[in-house]
């Protein structure tokens, strides 16, 4: 029974997704450790899928279904990871809670935290043991933001209770998944993204996409939302929607983000722990922008290759590029200028996407362009960033804030320079400038 | 309206087709991915790129079949449409096809008499069970012709996972299922199937109705 609690336990699962055959789980029901609810429910002029909470009329399909012979409603949104159908009901466990205590929860991370950082370590400590519901730790690119949440997720890890840290994107998961592990090195770890291939397994401790907890409900007493203003999370509300089910009543909700969104900073009174500072305590490098009389979509400026060639320190460079196509275009032409340099691209399709992403940050490749895909949560240690024509709107503010923010990485070498080409000024990249400085301006006044 | 595929919002100008709705819920974007085969070039299993086939080469002298019509190229993009249908049970996707199903029907089997008989794939119970939908049967009700179940499949292993070699070498999964009274032999059968990729099913299935008597068996399948 411990161990289906474990596995079963703040789940909401197909009858695919419970691995018993049917006696078994019949007797668990009729013991009542299993409980069903209807998967589609009417609500006023349409339904509603109740795993991921989809409510669009188009995206309901009509199954003429041959197991109980009627023509009958699926969810088309959550249909990746298996169909919810009206005939079927969705499943739940309400036996025992699953029982973590078996394990000793050492904590080996060995680091060490800045002044500001453990002011907001603090904080989260503090929130977590009084129960506040919600907390924004709004912290700047590179300052640590994993490490600043360590204490607080082993503080609820001794309780014995769930811990969750939920991204939109599934880079994050793998990079996080391996400081976590040897953070918390006897704590059962999962890592959860689509294609992972461990998508049925649980733990004490889970990492996953926003996506994948669409199977969780009433089950974590602390999430993580790392990330929260990526791609596609505001985008989808369902990805809103199973976070909220994902936690269980009276839990604590952390945010984690360098660039809230301005309506999560106006509407909401959530309370905020800035943390304006570096890990390594220098400041953040400020983007020079450059103004050119026009910038050219698949030709570079010559400004460019004056300043690739004439730079003091050649370290690696980050070419941020707004389109696919542009990329392709401006690949072949910088190869054949600088013909004995690697250079590489990537974008979103790419099938070699990690592979080339990894030789990068392995010093194997001296210039990556990319889409906006590597704006946030990879970190290379010592880099240039370059945007060009970064006037295109797929740039906003907290896009240019996220690039800047992967320059200057490392403590060995803490600056790098961050150029945004530009044929005029927008009001992105002004404000995206202008917040910069602010961070670096509070950090300087928290030091005095 | 939305695109069935893409979920993307499809936006048609004003017609009197808006009030008199024809259109497959279909993007601009997705349908050019589509490949239909216009021509068949080669006359016996339908494709349109070879004019005979080793598969060809092979079914053509065990005259089982009048002859294979499709409607689509079995490109990447089909391939991704017909997976996510079949396998995620996205079942409203059938609704793609319709207009392109029919027409093409209508042009290749138009001198088949009207109460020619449409056989479906079967699924084996098993199959059924788990997936609640046989495309076959989905595809077959588009059609304005009568459906009868004269097949049965047995268990077997996924046909999708296996390669070349191992289908051609598979054993007959089918059982005939028709009863001797109400069976008219003389009547043609099209044979109704998702995708005819070496053609080891609907031969398999094909010579399991000749066997019991039938003359005439073609077969329509969706991909080719």
């Amino acid at each position: 029974m411990r161990e289906y609690a474990k596995r079963y336990a703040g789940r909401l699962l197909l009858r695919d997704e419970i691995e018993l055959p049917d006696y078994q789980l019949q007797a668990l029901i009729k013991r009542g450790y299993f409980k069903l609810k209807p998967a589609l429910i009417k609500r006023y002029f349409t339904h509603q899928c109740q795993r991921c909470g989809n409510k669009a009329r188009h995206l309901f399909g009509v199954i003429s279904c041959s197991n109980c012979q009627t023509a009958h409603l699926y969810c088309r949104k959550c249909i990746q990871m298996g169909r919810v159908m009206s005939c079927s009901p969705l499943y739940y466990w309400v036996g025992p809670d699953p029982d973590w205590s078996a394990t000793d929860k050492r904590f080996a991370w060995k680091g060490e935290l800045t002044k500001t950082q453990s002011q907001a370590s603090d904080r989260v400590c503090h929130a977590i043991a009084n129960g506040v519901n919600e907390l924004l730790i709004h912290a700047v690119c590179g300052s640590g933001k994993t490490e600043i949440v360590f204490a607080g997720v082993a503080q609820v890890l001794n309780m014995n209770k769930r811990v969750c840290l939920a991204t939109p994107r599934a880079d994050v998961v793998r990079e996080l998944l391996p400081r976590f592990q040897s953070a918390f090195p006897t704590t059962s770890i999962v890592g959860l993204y689509g294609g992972s291939g461990a998508n049925q397994k649980t733990a004490q401790l889970t990492l996953s996409t926003t996506h994948q907890l669409l199977r969780y409900d009433n089950a974590f007493d602390l999430m993580i939302i790392d990330e929260m203003d990526a791609f596609p999370y505001h985008a989808d509300p369902s990805l809103p929607y199973a976070t909220k089910k994902a936690i269980k009543p009276g839990a604590t909700t952390l945010y984690l983000t360098a660039t809230p969104r301005q309506d999560m900073i106006n509407q909401s009174k959530t309370p905020t722990v800035f943390v304006p500072e570096r890990y390594h305590q220098f400041p953040l490098p400020v983007p020079k922008s450059v103004l050119l009389l026009k910038c050219p979509d698949v030709t570079w400026p010559k400004v460019f290759w004056k300043w690739y060639e004439q730079r003091p320190i050649k370290r690696q460079v980050l070419v941020f590029i707004a389109t696919i196509n542009r990329t392709q275009c401006l690949l072949p032409l910088i190869q054949s200028r600088y013909p004995q340099a690697r250079i590489e691209a990537v974008h979103a399709k790419d099938p070699e996407r990690i592979t080339k992403v990894d030789l990068f940050r392995a010093k194997q490749l001296d210039v990556l362009l990319t889409t906006t895909i590597l704006e946030r949560g990879v970190t290379f240690p010592a880099i240039d960033v370059v945007v060009l024509d970064a006037g295109h709107p797929v740039f906003d503010q907290a896009a240019l804030v996220q690039i800047a923010g992967r320059a200057g990485r490392s403590k060995v070498d803490p600056t790098g320079e961050v150029l945004f080409f530009h044929d005029g000024q927008t009001i992105a990249i002004r404000e995206a400038i202008r917040s910069i400085k602010k961070m670096n301006k509070k950090a300087k006044i928290g030091k005095e | 309206m939305y695109c069935l595929f893409c979920h993307q919002l499809i936006e048609h100008g004003l017609s009197w087709q808006t009030i008199l709705p024809k259109l497959d819920p279909i993007c601009p974007n997705c349908a050019q991915l589509l490949a239909p085969i216009h021509l068949p070039t080669c006359d016996y299993c339908g494709r349109d790129d070879h004019i005979s086939c080793l598969d060809c080469k092979r079914w053509r002298p065990s005259q089982l079949l009048c002859y294979n019509r499709s409607v689509f190229r079995y490109n990447t993009f089909l391939k991704e449409v017909i997976a996510r249908w079949k396998f995620r049970g996205d079942y409203q996707l059938y609704a793609l096809f319709v207009h392109s199903f029919q027409a093409r029907f209508n042009q290749y089997f138009s001198e088949l008499p009207k109460h020619t008989w449409l056989v479906p794939i079967p699924l084996s119970e098993k199959r059924l069970a788990h997936r609640s939908f046989n495309q076959a049967e989905a595809l077959a009700s588009l059609l304005p012709r009568t459906t009868v179940p004269l097949l049965k499949r047995l268990e077997g292993e996924k046909q999708s996972k296996k390669t070349r070699k191992h289908r051609l070498a598979m054993r007959n999964p089918f059982l005939y299922q028709g009863s001797q009274e109400d069976v008219d032999f003389a009547q043609p059968i099209v044979l109704i199937d998702d995708i005819y990729t070496t053609g080891t099913t609907i031969h398999h299935a094909a010579q399991r109705l000749r066997a019991a008597g039938h003359q005439k068996v073609y077969s329509f399948t969706l991909a080719r």
